[in-house]
Formats: structure tokens, C-alpha cells, sequence
């Protein structure tokens, strides 16, 4: 019989190895001395409640060129509202309650008849990725600028600045280390937003760029989950999986995939991407077609 | 990257210390007093995160959360229930991240529960490994009353404070964790207060 009057005896022997050490407390130091943001006055938790039942608040246009309306509005993929996703336009944009997840486990930020919440940079779009918690401030890398426009109609912009629906005028943008163009990412409230390259409003790919630009992964994929098929994280099947991908696909259209399926592909650095799947078409930074990658899947999953 | 849900409780806890001393937050906490605190409870903190999370990284960030917000908000607690203010933070943390990562759960599976022993105690490894992933393996709310109340020593009334609970849930997720447990390891488990 296991005594549980015996699990500090247990657990101090198990984790003798894991001490809180002077690194760790220089770091809370340091932290501690950096200049803080004030902090917000949060509504009550009865209203917070309270709006977490709805789908969406107010509808207040967003201005154009100006900074994002502050909008208590549903965050994508959670089920309760914040700072965090206050700023998230509304109107156009729908985001999904806590617990209606589409069959294929999407974890885009939803949308509704409008766009998705997106930015875009050097004329490439990127798409808000939810449940990005891990992803910690090592992994940004190059800042890329400042988002300097802030619109609800980003299909209607005639700039070619970096522009955005739901960052606000200002918010700097940065590259993710060692993903190339696949993903970009923005501090909002202490927290970092992640967006993956996606298709938006006819613009897919650019000029020459292949499948290994939009989707620049090598080396730091840690599992890929096909849904209704399986997972797969040997470190060697991921890299044939991937190298198959993005050798034989070949390109269809600038438009998406609608289907039941998603491709997850989880990274080292904290974030996961999504393709969206139909048959033997992926779709992300426009519609690909690869029937060789799902055949190496299925054999990997057996 | 906190959640939404998070970022209420955050505010929850900023709010309380404020409350507590009734006006603006008062200076940082000086260096001696963090030290000591340090030096007493964050050894702890980090491993009932470990316990509660799985991930070593995770941990020692939300420890390193923990106490920088210690260190920010100095909040004016009674003597004696430091420690308790600090778990009661962190719980709050690891819960949001727990919640957070339902996709990589969900489509993945959770990683192994990893053991960090002393090189003197790798011989007992086995008995080890079974009961400490057994309660790793514990849905969050079972983990949290058996994290506070075997491994941290906190009573019923003072985890129904900490959770803000009633201390009948508090017994009741107990006893079933307890029952939980028992499924997992495939063996009685005890406890001399559940037999009496």
C-alpha cells in the first residue's frame, strides 16, 4: 500500500535535483528593477463573467491610420476576456467560444464575415495563431518594424506599410528566430502574439518563394499531428515527413482549404502551426497538393 | 504568455494586496526580506510547479514569476503566511498555463514525468517514479489539494482559503484523489486521517 502521509519523504528525494539557485534569483532581480507598466483597471469579475457567455460586444468601427479601439470582445480559443484581447476589432471579426472547437481542432483565431485577426508584412500576411503560451520572448528575433496602420478593411488598404486589424499603431513587430518567413510575432500586454503566413485576400506566395520559405521549418519540428490519423514525434520520420513536403508539393492556387482535417505541426520554441487539410491538399500560404506526404504519414503512424 | 483568465486572476491578486493595506502599493520589498523568503520557499514553489506542470522550463518561470510580482507588489501579509500567499500565486499561474496548452495535451499527449533525484537516492527510483507520476497523472483540481495538503503539509481550512474553496469541496476532491490514485497505482493508498 502507498501512504501519502510519505509523499514529501518521496517527493524531496525525487526532486533533490530540482533547487531554486542564485541564477534564478538574479533573474527575479533584474526583472523586478525593469520599469513596469501601469496596471489596468480590470472589470469585476461578475461582469467578466457575464460577458464570457456572449459571442461578441459593441461594434465600433476601427479608424484608419489611428490606433485600435479598445473593444471588450470574445478572445479567439479562450472563454474569458482580458486585456490581452481587448483590442481585437469587432465587427468583422468573430472569435470562437471556449469549447466550440471546429472538428479538426483549428488553432487559428477565429473569424467571422470578415477578416481574421492578421498583419501584414513587406506584403505578406500573417494570421493570428491561439494558445500560443509557451513562446517566450528568447524566440523573437529581428524587430521588423511598427505596425502604421491600423484598419478593420485590410483588403482595402493601399499602403504597403506594416498594417494590422488587431495590433495596435505603434506595437513593433518582430521576425521568429530560425523560421524565416513562416511565422512573425508582437508584444501585446506583456504577453507575445505568434501569426502564421497564411493566404489573405488573393496574396499567397511571392515571386519564387516555395512551400520551404512559407513554411521554414527544418530542424525544429518536435511532432506533426494529422487529424483522424495520428501523431507522429520520432525525431527522423519528422524530418523525411517534412523533406517530403516541401520537395514534392507542388502549388494549386492562392486560395484555402476547407476541410475537416488540420496538420499540426508542433515546434521547439514553444509554437505549433496549422495547415488546413482536404484530401491530399494542404493549405496555409495558398493551396498545396502533396499526396506522397500523407502516404509517408500513414506509413509512420502504423 | 498569459491567458485571459490569468490576466483576471493577476489583477485579482494586485487588487487583494492593495485592499489588504488599504491604500497605493507600498515600495518594492526590500533585498533582505526577499532574500529570505527566497531562501525559505522558492525551492518549494518551484518544485510544486514542477509537480503540478511536468515541464522543468514552465516551472521556473512561473517561480520566477511568483516572486518578482512578490517583489513588485510587496503585499503586507500576516506573519507566517508568506509561504501560502506565494503557492496560492503560482497555483493560480500553473493553472492558466495547464489550461493553455489543451491543444498540445489534447493532440500530442503530455510528456513523461521526469524525476530530478540526488545521485544517493537513483537506487529507490522505481517506487519513486510510481507515486510521483501517479499524482502528475491526477486531473489539475485532485493534483492541487494533494500537492497542498501531502507534499506542503496545508490543512483543509487553510487550502480552502488558499483556493478559495469550501472546505467540503477541499475534503471531497481529497478523498477522491485519494480514490484516483488508487486506480492509477493499482494498489491501496492510505492515509492514517481517511482511516480514522
Amino acid at each position: 500500500m502507498k501512504d501519502l502521509k510519505e509523499l514529501r519523504r518521496i517527493a524531496d528525494a525525487s526532486l533533490a535535483g530540482l533547487t531554486a539557485g542564485a541564477e534564478m534569483k538574479q533573474r527575479i532581480v533584474a526583472e523586478a528593477a525593469a520599469p513596469r507598466k501601469q496596471a489596468r483597471r480590470w472589470l469585476p469579475a461578475v461582469a467578466v463573467a457575464a460577458v464570457c457567455a456572449l459571442v461578441l460586444a459593441l461594434a465600433i468601427p476601427g479608424v484608419r491610420g489611428g490606433t485600435g479601439p479598445i473593444i471588450i470582445s470574445q478572445p479567439a480559443g479562450s472563454g474569458s476576456v482580458g486585456a490581452e484581447r481587448a483590442d481585437l476589432g469587432n465587427g468583422n471579426i468573430q472569435v470562437q467560444m471556449n469549447g466550440v472547437v471546429p472538428g479538426y481542432k483549428s488553432i487559428w483565431a477565429g473569424t467571422g464575415s470578415g477578416a481574421f485577426p492578421l498583419v501584414r508584412v513587406d506584403g505578406r500576411w500573417y494570421r493570428l495563431l491561439t494558445n500560443q503560451d509557451a513562446v517566450k520572448h528568447s524566440a523573437l528575433g529581428q524587430n521588423l518594424g511598427s505596425v502604421q496602420e491600423y484598419t478593420t478593411e485590410p483588403a482595402l488598404s493601399s499602403s504597403d506599410c506594416i498594417l494590422s486589424n488587431n495590433l495596435p499603431v505603434g506595437t513593433a513587430v518582430y521576425a521568429v528566430k530560425d523560421m524565416g518567413g513562416t511565422l512573425v510575432a508582437a508584444e501585446v500586454n506583456g504577453g507575445i502574439r505568434v501569426y502564421q503566413r497564411v493566404s489573405f485576400n488573393g496574396d499567397s506566395v511571392q515571386r519564387r518563394e516555395g512551400l520551404k520559405d512559407t513554411l521554414q521549418l527544418s530542424g525544429h519540428i518536435t511532432a506533426m499531428a494529422l487529424s483522424d490519423v495520428g501523431v507522429v514525434t520520432d525525431g527522423a520520420a519528422l524530418t523525411k515527413l517534412y523533406t517530403i513536403l516541401v520537395k514534392n508539393a507542388s502549388f494549386e492556387s492562392d486560395g484555402s482549404v476547407s476541410g475537416k482535417q488540420s496538420l499540426l505541426i508542433a515546434l521547439d520554441n514553444g509554437a505549433t502551426v496549422q495547415l488546413a487539410v482536404k484530401g491530399s491538399r494542404l493549405g496555409a500560404c495558398g493551396v498545396w497538393v502533396c499526396p506522397e506526404f500523407f502516404d509517408a504519414f500513414a506509413d509512420a503512424v502504423k | 504568455m498569459m491567458s485571459e483568465t490569468g490576466k483576471e486572476t493577476e489583477a485579482a491578486e494586485v487588487q487583494e494586496a492593495l485592499t489588504m493595506t488599504g491604500d497605493a502599493p507600498a515600495a518594492a520589498v526590500s533585498t533582505a526580506t526577499f532574500s529570505q523568503l527566497y531562501e525559505l520557499y522558492a525551492t518549494d514553489v518551484l518544485r510544486v510547479c514542477y509537480f503540478y506542470l511536468g515541464d522543468r522550463q514552465q516551472a521556473e518561470d512561473v517561480c520566477q514569476d511568483v516572486f518578482v510580482k512578490l517583489m513588485v507588489t510587496n503585499p503586507q501579509l500576516r506573519e507566517g503566511s508568506e509561504k501560502a500567499w506565494l503557492l496560492k500565486v503560482a497555483l493560480n499561474r500553473c493553472r492558466d498555463i495547464w489550461r493553455g496548452s489543451w491543444v498540445k495535451r489534447v493532440v500530442l499527449g503530455s510528456p513523461a514525468f521526469e524525476l530530478y533525484p540526488a545521485p544517493d537516492e537513483l537506487g529507490q527510483r522505481a517506487e519513486q517514479q510510481a507515486i510521483m507520476s501517479a499524482v502528475n497523472a491526477l486531473p489539475a483540481g485532485f493534483r492541487e489539494v494533494v500537492l497542498l495538503h501531502y507534499y506542503q503539509g496545508y490543512g483543509i481550512a487553510e487550502m480552502a482559503e488558499m483556493l478559495n474553496l469550501p472546505e467540503g469541496t477541499i475534503s471531497s476532491r481529497l478523498s477522491r484523489a485519494r480514490k484516483k490514485l488508487e486506480g492509477i497505482l493499482q494498489e491501496p493508498v492510505g492515509d492514517e486521517e481517511a482511516q480514522s
